[in-house]
């Protein structure tokens, strides 16, 4: 993964750690994280089931670059269902994010 | 069986009919035991019924999504969607198909009976401070339901007050 932080000045990126808004989209296509920084490829369903193990992945990846983050919130589509929302819900509560707003 | 015994062979005649009489004679009831055991699970019953709490109620058309979150249900009110209601403590106000259709965002039975709710509570707190209005409502929502209804329903529960929101979900099977 690219890292575009990594070549500022250690206290600036201190700062910008703290600050970082962490949003994670449900679409009927996948999930997409964004950051306040920058935007992440998308997540793509695979064989029309939601990607969870990547979603994951991604995730923990997000925590190691940013270990004092822990809010996520998460902006699903009208149309996705509960039960996909509580699985998000686990994915980011595992990795390290338990605190998460539902923003509609 | 008849051939067996009427066979002349006496060996045989006298082991089938001998053993299984006797032992009814000698049979005893061990109360003692029996009442160990009943009492050790009317306790484990207990235990359990009252640690579950209300929340174990669900409607028949009702099934919760499955979740790894381990923390315990704890007893506020309960805002129940399922496939065709909204019910707050077992009571329908709002039919899904209406609120589904209606433009707006605040489902306006839900509002007002959740807003008698929080007076209620408010004026039990000025009994006993035990009592205050903490803004915890939990949700229970079938797992099929749409974001669209959830979302109606939190932002509902969010205009009254409670914005302290728990979301019922049932445990992975192991």
């Amino acid at each position: 993964m690219p890292s575009a932080a990594q070549s500022e000045p250690v206290e600036a990126s201190d700062d910008l750690k703290e600050l970082t808004l962490l949003v994670l989209s449900i679409s009927d296509e996948g999930f997409q994280i964004r950051t306040s920084e920058q935007d992440y490829p998308k997540i793509l369903k695979k064989s029309g089931e939601f990607d969870f193990d990547g979603l994951s992945v991604r995730l923990s990846d997000l925590k190691k670059r940013y270990p004092k983050l822990s809010d996520v919130v998460i902006s699903p589509d009208s149309k996705i269902k509960y039960q996909i929302i509580v699985r998000v819900l686990d994915s980011c509560r595992e990795v390290g994010f338990p605190n998460f707003s539902i923003s509609g | 069986m008849k051939s067996l015994v009427q066979s002349g062979d006496p060996l045989h005649h006298q082991t089938f009919i001998r053993t299984p009489r006797r032992r009814k004679h000698n049979f005893v009831l061990r109360l003692t035991s029996m009442i160990d055991i009943f009492t050790i699970l009317l306790i484990f019953l207990l235990k359990n019924f009252t640690a579950e709490g209300q929340i174990l109620t669900t409607a028949d058309d009702l099934t919760l999504p499955v979740s790894s979150a381990i923390n315990p249900p704890s007893t506020t009110s309960i805002v129940t969607i399922t496939k065709e209601w909204i019910l707050v403590d077992g009571k329908p106000l709002e039919a899904l198909k209406r609120a589904a259709s209606d433009k707006a965002l605040l489902l306006n039975n839900l509002f007002e009976d959740l807003k008698a709710k929080r007076i209620l509570t408010e004026s039990a707190a000025n009994l006993d401070n035990r009592m205050a209005f903490r803004g915890e409502i939990t949700i229970q929502g079938d797992e099929e339901i749409p974001f669209e209804i959830l979302k109606r329903v939190m932002y509902t529960c969010g205009q009254v007050g409670y914005n302290n929101i728990l979301l019922a979900v049932a445990s992975e099977p192991q």
